[in-house]
């Protein structure tokens, strides 16, 4: 594979922690009109710990994490990897229900949601299948589009947007705020993928910081804008907040359905970031198992994914329900595990004979 | 509700179409691999048969919160 650019790390981080995250802002009823507070927070915490991961990864030059885990470890480091493979699997499977549920409820109201997984898994498994090569490429293309197209939405709801909406900004409550944050957590938190699959010669940790940067300020800037367009009260009790923002625009006569041009450029970034949890997966089997070929494992275990999306939740509000607990398992592997990785991971001082 | 048989028909042809068209390059890899893409393709089978066919299913995150809800901070 050709070098990766520092730009290219920058927009692969941005398209896995961004489009579900503006999809469903979930700490909206708990932190209110300060919401994008708690985006802020989460941020800054996961800047350290992206800080640590690359320290950790530039212990090893030439590797990634996933590598150099088995390679210092050969037994802990596999269960390590075996761990973070069925976390990424979980997500996997949830973003698949995510989307079925999303295009079920927006899209395709007549298809049953059986065959809308199965054409957003077959999709996936195609573009996993080109490898990071491929990855690149298309975050490389849909991610500008896609910022481009928030700047727009920016743009065309000045006229809409209301200042009382967002009142009394000066109000804190820390304890809406705390929740929020803990609510938020395990999306930011995605942003550590990229030291798993990305050699550590290919990256500083400034590619990774700008990335959670970047990232962070668009998810700010779609929190506000909902904030001021629909306001707290309505907002928080809709399922796809986001979409509905997106609705209030109107440009002119000709063009009342902007919605669905917004959701072409965000659906192909879906299946970004659906293809990169899926890419995760056969990358990490293949450096646990080296005989095993990650691109052929690609159509098993998006076929896998599938069927446990369908096993993992009743529903979607069971899935909704889940969301409260789920960041207490991503802190382990979003928090916990990488300072375990930043304490034990250390190159050892006499190198194995062969 | 979803309609077994027919899922199940087109899962199957999905399997197989899958399987024919990496065929050619499974041969030529270790045996490991064959036999993982087999048996990942029967366990999505059976899970996703057992999700469908059962009305009570024990889905694992209904199991996991209501073991995690016990230490939730909020």
């Amino acid at each position: 594979m050709n070098k990766i650019t520092h730009r290219q790390i920058i927009i692969l981080g941005f398209a896995y922690m961004l489009p579900f995250a503006i999809n469903e802002v979930r700490s909206l009823s708990a932190a209110k009109q300060h919401t994008y507070i708690t985006y802020m927070v989460a941020a800054a915490i996961f800047a350290g710990i992206l800080w640590m991961l690359s320290r950790s990864a530039k212990r090893f030059p030439d590797q990634t994490l996933f590598e150099s885990l088995t390679v210092r470890f050969p037994i802990i480091g596999r269960v390590i990897c075996s761990l973070y493979l069925g976390f990424f699997f979980y997500i996997l499977a949830r973003d698949i229900r995510i989307m079925a549920d999303y295009t079920n409820v927006i899209l395709l109201p007549n298809t049953p949601l059986i065959y809308i997984s199965l054409c957003i898994v077959g999709t996936v498994i195609f573009v996993t299948r080109g490898g990071m090569r491929t990855l690149i490429s298309l975050s490389e293309f849909m991610g500008p589009l896609f910022i481009l197209s928030l700047l727009f939405m920016l743009i065309m709801l000045l006229k809409v947007l209301d200042l009382g909406n967002i009142m009394p900004i000066f109000h804190l409550s820390i304890p809406g705020i705390s929740e929020g944050t803990w609510l938020v957590l395990s999306s930011t938190g995605q942003i550590i993928v990229l030291p798993f699959i990305i050699s550590s010669k290919d990256y500083r940790y400034r590619d990774l910081f700008k990335s959670l940067v970047i990232s962070t300020l668009l998810i700010v800037l779609v929190v506000l804008m909902l904030i001021l367009t629909i306001g707290v009260p309505v907002a928080e009790r809709l399922m796809y907040p986001s979409y509905e923002l997106v609705r209030e625009i109107r440009i002119a006569d000709f063009l009342d359905r902007f919605d669905l041009l917004l959701v072409a450029v965000w659906y192909p970034l879906i299946f970004i970031n659906m293809a990169i949890s899926l890419y995760v997966i056969c990358y990490g089997l293949k450096i646990m198992i080296p005989s095993i070929s990650g691109k052929m494992m690609a159509a098993p275990i998006g076929l896998l994914s599938f069927s446990c999306s369908w096993w993992f939740f009743h529903d979607a509000v069971q899935m909704l329900d889940f969301n409260h607990q789920w960041p207490w398992i991503a802190i382990v592997f979003e928090i916990i595990i990488p300072i375990g990785i930043f304490l034990i991971l250390r190159p050892r001082k006499t190198p194995l004979k062969n | 509700m979803t309609n077994l048989p027919l899922s199940l028909t087109i899962i199957l042809v999905i399997i197989a179409l899958i399987l024919w068209l990496d065929w050619k390059v499974l041969r030529t890899l270790p045996r490991s691999n064959r036999w993982i893409t087999c048996s990942l393709f029967v366990l999505s089978l059976g899970i996703l048969i057992y999700s469908i066919k059962f009305d009570k299913v024990i889905s694992p995150t209904a199991w996991i919160g209501q073991m995690i809800k016990l230490w939730m901070p909020f």
